[in-house]
């Protein structure tokens, strides 16, 4: 029963012949939804600035192989994925295991305020370290699987494991201290 | 833990707004070539090009100005101990990367500024306009335009005005804007009168006019400016639209609940005496309405009189109502995620569904990324699987409410039922995204679509962010209520105790004229309404828009009255009349006890000529009504919450005991509840 309408097939099509509103309106439509990604996975706001606008710049240049084969959100966001990583493997990246530092952050007044809650999963995890924050990231948010991670970022798949799990330990060490804060 | 659905809800980092200029220049780049290649050719013109690049370094400096004060406005949040406090903008960011972020901007910033500094001081030699526009913390776009008064480095915007572009209002600051430019302050300095109610002010950085309401509520409203007192003699006709909403009530009450007084702007009266229905009889003649007049003694004023109109629709059984062609169009973006929010409307939506008939119909469709029909239009006999459709929805991603409008209408377009009431209802949280459409473009929508007999309802919930002006805007035009939503009893009322008058128009472009008897009232002020006031002349004029009123709805005006002095009781009635009769236009007779005449105008809900009901208000002397009571003690609430300069004596003693005077029946308790706030408000007072 559930069937998303492509509302936006015209923007699309617009958006191919380069009109400036259609692109606008797409960028609006999804950019959060990119930044986002970009944000998960490489951690500042100005790496994920910047690939967001690179993304959508590709986007806009690639728009005419568009197929409709899956959703343009879906499209859009492998782009992001995929040129985050890339961005990622520019700078160095740390697989090993530091220690947590210990980081005192605001608290959230409403424990029951499920956005609150997101949001205190989100700071979390800016300040996981980073492998683990984005293999965490690829693995629970964007789906892949143990092996695409690990040969999205040449590591092993007990990398990438054990990334995961002491991902999930420090989430909830960070979280449960913030509740208890 | 399913991850597909993860990917929107966690979606909290807000798209910086300076992206989708390093697009546009990007895109632009071949095009801004041959018009750099034309600046140089064009020697003349060099001053001009100057000119731009202050402005190009402005629209700069207020990109780092804003990344820069975010986290100031955060740090002032977070001091405050409301739950609003954490709504603000602190939320994308950890402390480290807005440190360093902080760091790297203020660099640029100095580059900019030694690149372009020797420029502006030979710029900045004549007069010339410059506007200013940043956003605020609040989401709203402002602009500061004046004129630079000529000197080296210094400018003087005076006197400026402050435009809300989000609400079209503008804010005139006499004393205006002044400062100069040098090398570490590139932009306004904060004018005087502006700083004087921000500690957290970063010298250099343009004022930030909601700063206030950002602490308190992040809420937008438009400034109300109260109706004045009108000499009858000057102008003895009063005419306004009939407005049902009860919404300010809901929003007031929510604030006062959560400890905050509220914004002067978000009380209004007329939505804080509408909200509570009143025990006005049922019509029994050839209209649907019923009419109901009193006068008393005004409480915070010895000297006046309030003057009551009261408007009864006609109830409606729920059995006999046309058939139903509803669209739900639920808000599931990611400002939507709250049991307060979406959680709240689903469960309004499903006491609404167990109110359905076989022969309503129920479609519903979302919008976040994308607009979506989850549900074709479906029987009301068929319960389980319009709730299965509401019960699924999840919050997440980003809005664009435009289209799921589009998609709303398109679906109740679709299953247009002629003889039925077909009625879109937004649930939403007001952080509208409205994509290509502007504001206008979408009122424009709306009006398109009320003329094509599909209207619009509007819920508002949540309190972090919420539009009300907008959404009462959207439906204002779209002939529909709009109602705010904070808790299940207030759904309730909403979408089922009131669901006769919320889904059942029985008059549309209702609209009141009075005309005083200038024997009996020297003048007259209107309270509330501000936004209702029509032209007198607009009242003949069918083409005019005004309310609409459902069955079973009570609608209540109330006028202060100051009285005529009584020089009649010496006899002197005829001499009064000869000086009445001398009034140009004014021919009116009226009978001796009569106050004023009130004239009602309507049209059936598909009618398009309006129909024409007169009847008298006389000063009677029956005993105060146990409605008018209440009545007394919310506008006396309201005026005090607004601190009126028309408030008198008002007190909250007085507004307590004239509720209890007034507490009748209270079927559903919103009267109890009533004296509660006030008592709530009156020891927050105290505290301050």
């Amino acid at each position: 029963m559930k069937e998303i309408v492509h509302m936006h097939r015209d923007l699309i099509e617009a958006a191919q012949k380069g009109e400036r509103y259609a692109q606008k309106s797409l960028f609006d439509l999804y950019s959060k939804a990119l930044y986002n990604i970009g944000m998960r996975i490489l951690g500042n706001t100005d790496d994920a600035a910047d690939v967001t606008q690179e993304v959508f710049l590709e986007i806009f240049k690639k728009l005419d192989s568009f197929e409709y084969k899956s959703t343009f959100g879906a499209w859009a966001k492998k782009i992001m994925v995929n040129r985050s990583i890339n961005h990622l493997q520019r700078r160095p990246v740390h697989y090993d295991l530091p220690e947590i530092e210990q980081t005192q952050d605001e608290q959230f007044e409403d424990q029951d305020d499920v956005a609150a809650l997101m949001m205190q999963l989100n700071t979390s995890l800016m300040e996981l370290p980073e492998g683990c924050r984005v293999v965490f990231t690829l693995y629970y948010f964007e789906g892949l699987r143990h092996e695409e991670i690990a040969s999205h970022l040449n590591i092993t798949t007990s990398t990438t494991k054990s990334q995961l799990s002491r991902a999930k330990q420090l989430l909830r060490a960070s979280i449960q201290q913030k509740i208890e804060a | 833990m399913n991850r597909k659905e993860y990917n929107q809800e966690y979606d909290v980092f807000e798209t910086p707004d300076k992206l989708w200029k390093g697009i546009e220049e990007k895109l632009d780049a071949p095009k801004k070539r041959r018009r750099i290649g034309w600046w140089i050719s064009s020697i003349g013109v060099a001053a001009a090009a100057i000119f731009v690049s202050l402005l190009v370094y402005n629209q700069q400096g207020q990109e780092t100005r804003k990344e820069l004060q975010s986290p100031l406005m955060a740090k002032a949040s977070s001091n405050e101990k409301t739950t609003e406090a954490k709504s603000v903008s602190f939320k994308n960011k950890t402390k480290e990367t807005a440190v360093n972020q902080k760091k790297e901007k203020e660099q640029k910033f100095k580059n900019i500024q030694s690149a372009l500094a020797p420029q502006m001081q030979t710029t900045v030699s004549k007069q010339q306009n410059v506007t200013y526009t940043w956003n605020n913390s609040a989401g709203n776009t402002i602009s500061v335009s004046g004129l630079v008064a000529s000197g080296d480095v210094s400018y003087n915007l005076a006197p400026a005005s402050v435009q809300y572009l989000s609400n079209s209002t503008t804010t005139n600051y006499s004393e205006g804007f002044s400062g100069t430019f040098n090398s570490t302050i590139p932009f306004p300095t904060v004018p005087n009168g502006l700083a004087a109610n921000r500690n957290e002010v970063r010298q250099g950085y343009a004022p930030d006019p909601f700063y206030n309401e950002d602490i308190t509520h992040g809420s937008t409203y438009d400034e109300i400016v109260e109706n004045k007192f009108i000499h009858t003699k000057d102008e003895a006709q009063s005419t306004f639209s009939i407005d049902v909403d009860g919404a300010s009530y809901s929003d007031v009450r929510g604030m006062i609940q959560r400890g905050v007084l509220p914004n002067s702007n978000a009380v209004r009266i007329e939505e804080l005496i509408n909200y509570f229905p009143y025990n006005y009889t049922e019509p029994n003649g050839d209209h649907p309405f019923a009419f109901h007049s009193e006068v008393i003694d005004c409480p915070w004023n010895s000297e006046h009189q309030l003057m009551k109109i009261g408007i009864k629709g006609e109830s409606i059984e729920k059995e006999s109502l046309p058939p139903n062609n509803l669209v739900f169009l639920m808000d599931v973006s990611g400002s939507m995620t709250s049991p307060q929010k979406l959680g709240l409307i689903k469960k309004g939506f499903n006491l609404l569904v167990q109110e359905m008939r076989e022969e309503d119909r129920v479609a519903i469709c979302v919008y976040a990324g994308a607009a979506g029909l989850v549900l074709e239009p479906t029987s009301g006999a068929n319960k389980d699987k319009i709730m299965d459709a509401i019960n699924q929805l999840e919050a997440g991603g980003s809005t664009a409410g435009g289209q799921g409008i589009e998609l709303a209408y398109a679906t109740a377009q679709k299953f247009f039922n002629a003889e039925g009431n077909n009625r879109v209802i937004l649930a939403t949280d007001g952080d509208f995204n409205v994509g290509i459409y502007d504001d206008d473009a979408l009122v424009k929508l709306i009006e398109r679509k009320r003329e094509s007999g599909i209207a619009l309802t509007v819920l508002g919930v949540g309190h972090d962010n919420f539009q009300s002006s907008k959404m009462e805007k959207l439906a204002n035009n779209g002939n529909g209520n709009f109602s705010y939503i904070d808790n299940i009893l207030e759904a309730k009322k909403v979408l089922v105790t009131e669901m006769g008058a919320t889904l059942k128009t029985i008059a549309k472009d209702v609209k009141l004229q009075l005309d005083f008897n200038p024997e009996k009232v020297e003048s007259y002020r209107l309270i509330g309404y501000e936004n209702r006031i029509l032209a007198n002349e607009d009242f003949d004029n069918d083409a005019v828009d005004a309310g609409e009123l459902g069955a079973g709805h009570t609608v209540t005006a109330i006028y202060e009255i100051i009285p005529t002095k009584t020089s009649s009781a010496n006899g002197d009635i005829d001499v009064i009349k000869d000086v009445n009769n001398n009034l140009d236009g004014n021919d009116t007779n009226y009978d001796e006890d009569e106050m004023a005449v009130l004239k009602f105008r309507y049209k059936q809900p598909k009618g398009s000529t309006s129909k024409l009901i007169t009847t008298s208000i006389t000063d009677g002397t029956s005993a105060t009504s146990t409605d008018m009571h209440f009545i007394t003690a919310v506008v006396e609430f309201g005026l005090l919450l607004r601190n009126s300069e028309f408030k008198g004596t008002a007190n909250f003693e007085r507004i307590l005991k004239n509720a209890r005077l007034g507490l009748g029946r209270d079927p559903y308790g919103y009267r109890s509840e009533f004296i509660q706030i006030v008592q709530k408000t009156q020891r927050l007072r105290n505290a301050d």
